[in-house]
């Protein structure tokens, strides 16, 4: 180890891995820098395919493709090393727990015999290495009639127990682990998850998954690979609390057991149609809703943005797409320029990121509706600012309004209805305007033939009212969407639909929701974050699990209380 | 339960290959006497066979009576361990198997070998150094040989080496009436008289194993346990023999083993060019002279080797792979 502490223990700098295959090149990982210390735990997380096994690989110099960069350890780049210094480091520095497969050890020696083989190549002697490796197997809780089978008779829980004893077997000071929980049944994970962090407590550790929970479980530092490029590298606490690039967030999202009670999404799916070429840009722009022309063009780098953790992202991370400082509005008596004052907001700050659902929450009267107007441009506010980033026009920003009957007049058909908003922007032709409507209405679950189309709006039911509107807030592609209550006014099944099918436009389209409700459960299972706003004021705030499951302001909790209570007497 | 199950499969595959082993033979034409009458080099005496003496002989041969009865006889003895007695050589077949038999198999076994071991040597080499000029090359040798029959490269060897050159002996396992002065030069003159018909057999066999383990151990190769090995900082020579070629020999041994039963009758052509007094040329020999009992006994033989390649191919697969075992569990 290096005697000085704060010096790095494997510094990996600018490390490309470059597949060459019969007529064009794959580029596995770009530009990956990286530092670790000694004893430190740092788990990479990304889809497959992001390049993780290739930098394991490349770690011991079995990577069988181009590499350059350097990969700095002991003050000695490893992509230089001979066949004689790699044998140092192989195993007895280095060790490499390979993903979990039959494929990885040899079918036709036992697992002892396969044990022992690294030993017998640092010198022990037979007799020593196989005691040795009995201990190991027998510390990873393999039953030790199994100690002498052959790969094929073990379950896959159990060559995993092989897999992490044999990367012990010459006691090195680093192990990377690849996917050390993949396949395995709970009981059987959360045994290797609790000998994983007995092996760990001294040495330093590299963790390759996709399974966040493990990372969330035994890593220090989080990096976020995608498509070979680490867009984020966060110390694990910080990570698991808010992420930062717009991928780890859609990551974290997707992550089925990272957050029980919300419903999962996925990330949003590559575009096929795009005009840019993106060889040469962010890896993510193709899927990303917040990519502005230069994230096409220019690969951003790994960069401090925040005080506490690096991301590969021009637009700094996920952008704020609304975000208010000190509003306050105060309406007098109706009709009277002197009647009193009713101070309805005060000083309310909040903000609305990219592709996140934000539930604003309070009783009725508490000024819900008011912010959502202010927000939505409808009204002004006494005071106060509203800023929208650069690439959200006003018209960007749509609102679902509480009423779908009363917000539709009554003389349109559901074609003018819907067109309306296109009607207004006059960019498009009357037939590509119908084309986009009737589209729409399909996407928003409506008929789309002529009779539907020419029903007076006031011959729709209420759901198919609420769809309609919804439609048409959709229809100009908002980045920012108020929705009011939107489906208060639905029976149970059908709120369902609305909601699945708000979320799958917001992601497809990175739509900013600022979701206002009195609904709790409903807030607990689509919101990320949650304001609780009281007699004006924001009284609370925070993301929604914890401000649900630990309240601080004694409102709050009395609400929550209020709602969760039922819910234990309905059960 | 497993081996009971197997061994019923082979008794039922050995009756029916009696049955026709029995058979064939007597599909040819003509009979065990018919090279008496014959005109020409071949024949062995001047005696003119009359009809009258014919059916004598096929009377005492047994040979007059219906198909299915001599089936029967023959079925009968073959079970109490009478193969019968050679009407050419007037001699019990057992008796003269058993004398054919040991040359038979020295030559079969030295061919054998040479084959297996050097076509998975090089094959092994080959597959290790793929892409190179000495793989280029050696594939392409083993690609011709492979294609030149067998009794020509006999003849070719016969020709050049023994004839021409006079390195080897014409023909004959050993120089008749020699005396050997000690153990030593008999064994020399064995293994002279040896070698052509050994590397013939060798030369026309070693493509098989070649091309069967240099194409077994390059997908070997791409195997993840390849690399992993290699992770593990294990020695070059380790993950080539006890990674790569072990895994690339369970189809390779299996091939082998099958081929062996087949060896036996593939040893006809080069013992016949040979003149290696061995079971091929009793064969040759026997056919020319519809020998009934001694080809019966000869083609039995010869199943039954196969089978027993069969077996011991499953036996030792049992012992190679560790996936058959289980799977048989």
């Amino acid at each position: 180890m290096p005697n000085n502490a704060s010096q790095p223990y494997l510094k990996i700098s600018k490390l490309n891995i470059t597949y060459k295959s019969e007529n064009h090149l794959v580029r596995a990982v770009k530009d990956l820098s990286l530092e670790l210390k000694s004893g430190e735990i740092l788990g990479l997380a990304g889809e497959s395919g992001s390049g993780k096994t290739s930098i394991c690989k490349s770690l011991l110099g079995v990577c069988p493709a181009h590499l350059s960069g350097k990969i700095v350890y002991n003050g000695k780049n490893l992509l230089e090393n001979k066949k004689h210094e790699w044998k140092k480091i192989r195993w007895n520095k280095i060790s490499y727990c390979f993903p979990n497969s039959r494929e990885i050890l040899n079918p036709s020696y036992s697992v002892l015999e396969q044990m022992i083989e690294p030993m017998l190549e640092s010198g022990f002697r037979r007799k020593r290495a196989i005691e040795h490796a009995r201990d190991l197997l027998f510390k990873c809780k393999l039953p030790i009639e199994k100690h002498d089978s052959y790969p094929v008779h073990l379950s896959g829980g159990e060559l995993q127990r092989v897999m992490i004893a044999l990367t012990l077997v010459n006691d090195p000071e680093m192990v990377i682990f690849d996917e050390p929980t993949s396949g395995i049944d709970i009981r059987n994970r959360n045994e290797i998850v609790e000998l994983l962090k007995e092996i760990l407590k001294n040495k330093t550790c590299i963790i390759v998954t996709h399974d966040l929970l493990l990372l969330r479980k035994l890593a220090d530092k989080i990096g976020i690979l995608y498509k070979g490029v680490l867009v984020e590298l966060a110390p694990a606490h910080l990570f698991f609390r808010n992420q930062h690039h717009p991928y780890s967030r859609a990551l974290y999202n997707s992550f089925t057991s990272l957050e029980t009670s919300r419903e999962m999404s996925r990330i949003r799916d590559r575009r096929n149609n795009l005009s840019h070429s993106t060889v040469n840009g962010c890896v993510f722009a193709d899927r990303c809703t917040q990519a502005i022309e230069k994230c096409f063009k220019d690969m951003p780098r790994l960069l401090s943005y925040y005080s506490d953790r690096q991301i590969a992202c021009h637009r700094k991370g996920v952008v704020s797409l609304i975000r208010t400082t000190n509003l306050s509005k105060i309406y007098r008596k109706s009709g009277s320029l002197w009647g009193p004052k009713i101070q309805v907001l005060k000083d309310v700050n909040v903000n609305v990121e990219a592709g996140e659902v934000v539930a604003l929450v309070g009783e009725s009267g508490a000024g819900k509706t008011t912010l959502g107007q202010i927000i939505c441009g409808l009204i002004d506010p006494e005071d106060g600012e509203m800023n929208i980033d650069e690439t959200v026009h006003r018209n960007d920003v749509q609102y679902i309004f509480q009423d779908p009957e009363e917000s539709l007049s009554p003389r349109y058909t559901v074609l003018e209805a819907i067109r309306e908003p296109l009607d207004i922007k006059n960019k498009f032709d009357l037939n590509t305007k119908n084309e986009m409507a009737r589209k729409m209405l399909a996407n928003v679950g409506l008929y789309t033939n002529a009779a539907f189309c020419d029903r007076f709006c006031s011959q729709l039911s209420s759901g198919e009212a609420q769809r309609l509107c919804i439609g048409r807030a959709l229809i100009t592609s908002p980045r920012v969407l108020v929705a009011d209550e939107p489906v208060s006014r639905l029976d149970p099944s059908e709120q369902v639909r609305v909601l699945k099918l708000l979320l799958e436009l917001q992601t497809d389209f990175g739509i900013g929701l600022f979701f206002i409700t009195h609904n709790l459960y409903l807030a607990r299972k689509i919101s990320r974050r949650i304001y609780v706003i009281h007699q004006g004021r924001i009284i609370e705030e925070g993301f929604t699990e914890t401000v649900l499951d630990q309240p601080r302001h004694p409102l709050t909790r009395n609400m929550v209380n209020l709602a969760f209570s039922k819910k234990a007497e309905v059960y | 339960m497993y081996w009971i199950k197997k061994l019923g499969e082979y008794g039922v595959v050995l009756l029916i290959i009696i049955s026709i082993n029995f058979l064939i033979p007597r599909l040819m034409p003509g009979d065990p006497f018919y090279f008496l009458d014959m005109d020409d080099e071949m024949s062995y005496s001047d005696v003119l066979l009359t009809e009258e003496t014919r059916e004598r002989l096929m009377h005492y041969y047994g040979l007059d009576k219906p198909l299915v009865v001599q089936y029967w006889h023959y079925v009968k003895n073959l079970f109490r361990g009478e193969m019968g007695i050679s009407i050419r050589h007037n001699m019990k077949v057992s008796k003269l198997i058993l004398q054919s038999l040991p040359w038979t198999l020295l030559l079969m076994g030295v061919g054998f070998f040479l084959a297996t071991v050097l076509g998975i040597s090089l094959g092994a080499f080959s597959a290790w150094k793929r892409g190179s000029k000495a793989d280029r090359i050696l594939m392409f040798s083993m690609v011709a040989l492979s294609r030149i029959p067998i009794f020509i490269m006999a003849v070719f060897m016969l020709i050049f080496l023994a004839a021409k050159l006079r390195f080897f002996p014409l023909g004959g396992a050993f120089t008749p009436y020699m005396e050997y002065p000690g153990t030593l030069q008999k064994f020399l003159d064995i293994a002279k008289h040896l070698f052509l018909p050994a590397v013939t057999l060798a030369v026309g066999d070693i493509a098989y194993p070649y091309l069967l383990t240099r194409n077994t151990m390059i997908s070997v190769i791409k195997k993840d346990y390849i690399w992993a090995a290699r992770a593990r900082g294990l020695r070059e020579k380790l993950i080539r023999f006890r990674y790569a070629l072990r895994n690339a020999l369970i189809p390779v041994m299996t091939a082998r083993f099958m081929r062996l039963g087949q060896l036996i009758g593939g040893s006809v052509f080069v013992e016949n060019t040979f003149a290696y007094p061995g079971l091929g040329k009793l064969l040759f020999d026997s056919v020319r002279l519809h020998d009934y009992p001694v080809l019966n006994a000869i083609l039995l033989f010869m199943s039954l080797s196969v089978i027993s390649a069969n077996i011991l191919a499953d036996r030792f697969i049992y012992y190679l792979d560790k996936r058959v075992e289980h799977h048989a569990k």
